[in-house]
């Protein structure tokens, strides 16, 4: 069994890295396309079937010293697997609608693939990775490839996003990188080498360490994950990066890329935990929380464009996992791994319409949707599920995810937290409830004539419907499972 | 205390927040990353053969990103030089006063050398000081490696250094960075016909 998690585990990251670069031989875009999808499948089968592996996994199984297939990681990587699998089958719909842009248009699909494929490598490899140092790599190794797919179609306005987000998230992890030289030097003489030490062992040994170097570390490492995740107040780079950025390549940085950091920042909590103490780790958290919250609701009040008023609804979706994983109680944790899920499919969704959102309405792109029930029932159907999803609408795996998350801070004793939580989320609800009902049933904009193709869309609505219903009716399962006693148990 | 080559290195951050040219700048940050490698090389003596492949390493990255950059700005001539919206002694006096506050309120980490705690804090500081304050897209790239300048010297004046492996990743990544944010200057200096950030100011809500 472990030599297949290992084979899985390796798979998972060689994979879709081969599959880029074969895809740059393809002699004509067609086969690329089909090279393309085929890889992906085979990538997502084996990352779901490693997650499936995991979970069902007593005891974490280590890879070749640099990787770990544990629990945690599981939920993270299901997540990563299934939005990684849509962007590559929703690309063909996207890359027809392109021409000359940050690459010579000739080469500009193949380069799209190589890039999307090296991206979502790194993605699926971050859940994996055994220690603090190999995952910082990886999340630096993200950004390379996802800001040249961000300023993909070449416009001043994703040139500037691009930039935007390479700049600011290669600072926030020059920062993280620091503290973690800070960890390693002050546990120099007390704890050993700390730099390879895997994430549990990391824990054991941290307890040596000074509280004062152990928060500052802590700190620094944690602020410049949150620039990389978007928290506020360091969320900048995230609602440029996400409207600019080709819509399923938006879908893997909201639905994947975050979530994916959100783990990193979460297990350095937990492996700092005995050196720093409960309560500066909780109060951390909840900062970052509270503050994207509050940051994200004005502007789901706005009339934004689609794609941007989807990014504030990832800062606001990344907030609640921070008040998830500070709160820390079980009820909680069972809700951070519901929404993780629930996020990732609602979300993504949410991008993939933008697809033939565009195409039908050009102007969507600067202004609000309006009218989409009328013009297009496919693409109002989709917007529809994924905003009343994202919104928190009962019974959408999301209200359940964060009325467990809400439950459980007030469990753990953090009742005003949770109230003024609450009434941001329900802010939240009534500005993204307003904005479902303008895009489907106000009157539609100026739209052109001709059908966009919605089919593949159609397909990744049902999937993702599918998949929501499957989540709500199990929710209530969780509370009372052993993954949810053992995620509490690690985390604790 | 801080010693002279601690200054230095500061001193030539400090140099990259006020020199006009891009040429200058890059041969600042260059002879920043040299002093570096000289500075962990120096420490190689006492150290594990892993630490001297990593010093070693460290010179390599310094010619290779000098090297890379040098080809860059040769190929983005500007037609005239950019007007910062800074004066040169208000971003200095910016990024001194964000260095010593910031060195302030640092604890000690346990660093080998205690000196070496508030020059290597201040190079991250100032290099975050050069994106936010200069709007040459080419000088933002160089703020990046002198705050990453900062980390690599604090990472070889920790006890006994960082694994080779980690230097040799972290070397890597910031390779890459660099090699994307030199396509992303030349694609911006494509499309505007400048590498001023400032023109770049089109996304609000």
């Amino acid at each position: 069994m472990t030599d297949l998690i290992v084979a899985l585990a390796l798979a998972s990251f060689l994979l879709p890295i081969a599959a880029g670069l074969a895809i740059q031989l393809a002699p004509v875009a067609r086969l690329s396309g089909r090279v393309a999808a085929a890889a992906a499948g085979g990538t997502a089968a084996c990352a779901l079937a490693l997650s499936a592996l995991a979970l069902d996994r007593a005891e974490p199984t280590k890879v070749l010293k640099l990787g770990v297939v544990d629990k945690p990681g599981a939920i993270f990587l299901a997540a990563i697997a299934v939005v990684g699998l849509m962007s590559v089958w929703l690309s063909p719909s996207y890359l027809v609608t392109t021409g000359r842009g940050f690459f010579p248009a000739e080469r500009a699909r193949s380069w799209y693939y190589l890039m999307l494929f090296l991206f979502w490598a790194a993605l699926l490899a971050v859940p994996l990775a055994a220690n603090l140092t190999s995952a910082w790599l990886l999340v630096e190794a993200t950004t390379g490839a996802s800001a040249l797919l961000v300023a993909f179609n070449g416009k001043r306005s994703a040139l500037e996003a691009g930039w935007k987000y390479l700049v600011l998230t290669t600072i926030g992890l020059t920062v993280a990188l620091l503290g973690i030289v800070v960890l390693v030097a002050a546990a120099r003489g007390r704890a050993g080498g700390l730099a390879l030490a895997d994430w549990s062992e990391l824990g054991e040994r941290t307890a040596a360490i000074p509280h004062g170097p152990a928060l500052t570390a802590f700190v620094l490492i944690l602020v410049g994950l949150a620039a990389k995740i978007g928290w506020a107040p360091v969320h900048n780079w995230l609602p440029d990066a996400h409207s600019e950025a080709p819509p399923p390549v938006s879908a893997l940085l909201s639905a994947a890329l975050l979530p994916a950091v959100v783990l990193v920042a979460w297990r350095v909590k937990t492996a700092l935990l005995p050196a720093i103490g409960a309560p500066a780790a909780r109060h951390v958290f909840i900062g970052f929380g509270l503050a994207s919250l509050a940051i994200a609701v004005p502007f789901l009040w706005r009339p934004l464009a689609w794609k941007r008023l989807l990014a504030y609804s990832s800062l606001e979706h990344m907030g609640v996992l921070a008040l998830g994983i500070g709160f820390g109680s079980k009820l909680a944790l069972a809700g951070v791994a519901l929404h993780v899920l629930g996020h990732a499919l609602a979300k993504s969704l949410g991008f993939y319409a933008a697809t033939p959102l565009l195409q039908l309405q050009p102007a969507a792109a600067r202004h609000s949707p309006r009218g989409l029930a009328r013009t297009s029932p496919t693409l109002g159907g989709a917007v529809g599920v994924s905003l009343l999803t994202l919104s928190g609408l009962p019974p959408s795996p999301l209200f359940v995810s964060e009325l467990f998350i809400l439950l459980g801070g007030a469990l753990s004793g953090q009742t005003a937290v949770v109230a003024v939580a609450a009434v941001l989320l329900a802010l939240a609800f009534l500005g993204l409830a307003h904005a479902f009902v303008e895009s489907l049933v106000g009157r539609p904009r100026l739209h052109r004539e001709h059908a966009a193709a919605t089919r593949p869309l159609a397909v990744a609505a049902a999937a993702v419907t599918a998949g929501l219903v499957a989540l709500s009716s199990t929710a209530y399962l969780l509370p009372g499972s052993t993954l949810v006693a053992e995620l509490w148990r690690w985390s604790s | 205390m801080i010693g002279p080559s601690e200054w230095t290195l500061v001193a030539l951050a400090l140099g990259v927040v006020v020199v006009r040219r891009r040429s200058t700048a890059i041969v600042l940050v260059t002879l920043q990353s040299l002093l570096l490698a000289a500075v962990a090389l120096a420490l190689a003596p006492g150290r594990n053969t892993e630490f001297l492949a990593a010093s070693v390493a460290l010179v390599a990255k310094a010619l290779l990103v000098g090297s890379l950059l040098v080809w860059t700005l040769r190929r983005t001539r500007e037609q005239r030089p950019l007007v910062e919206d800074f004066a040169p002694l208000v971003r200095a006096g910016v990024a001194v006063a964000l260095a010593i506050a910031a060195s302030a309120l640092v604890p000690h980490v346990g660093l080998e050398h205690r000196g070496s705690e508030p020059a290597a804090i201040s190079l991250v500081v100032i290099g975050i000081a050069i994106v936010a304050t200069r709007k040459a897209t080419l000088i933002q790239a160089l703020g990046l490696l002198v705050a990453e300048n900062g980390v690599a010297f604090a990472a070889s004046a920790a006890a006994g250094g960082i694994p080779l492996v980690i230097e040799l990743g972290v070397l890597f990544d910031l390779i890459v960075i660099v090699v994307v944010a030199t396509a992303f200057h030349e694609r911006i200096f494509g499309e505007l016909g400048s590498g001023d950030a400032t023109l770049l100011r089109g996304l609000r809500d």
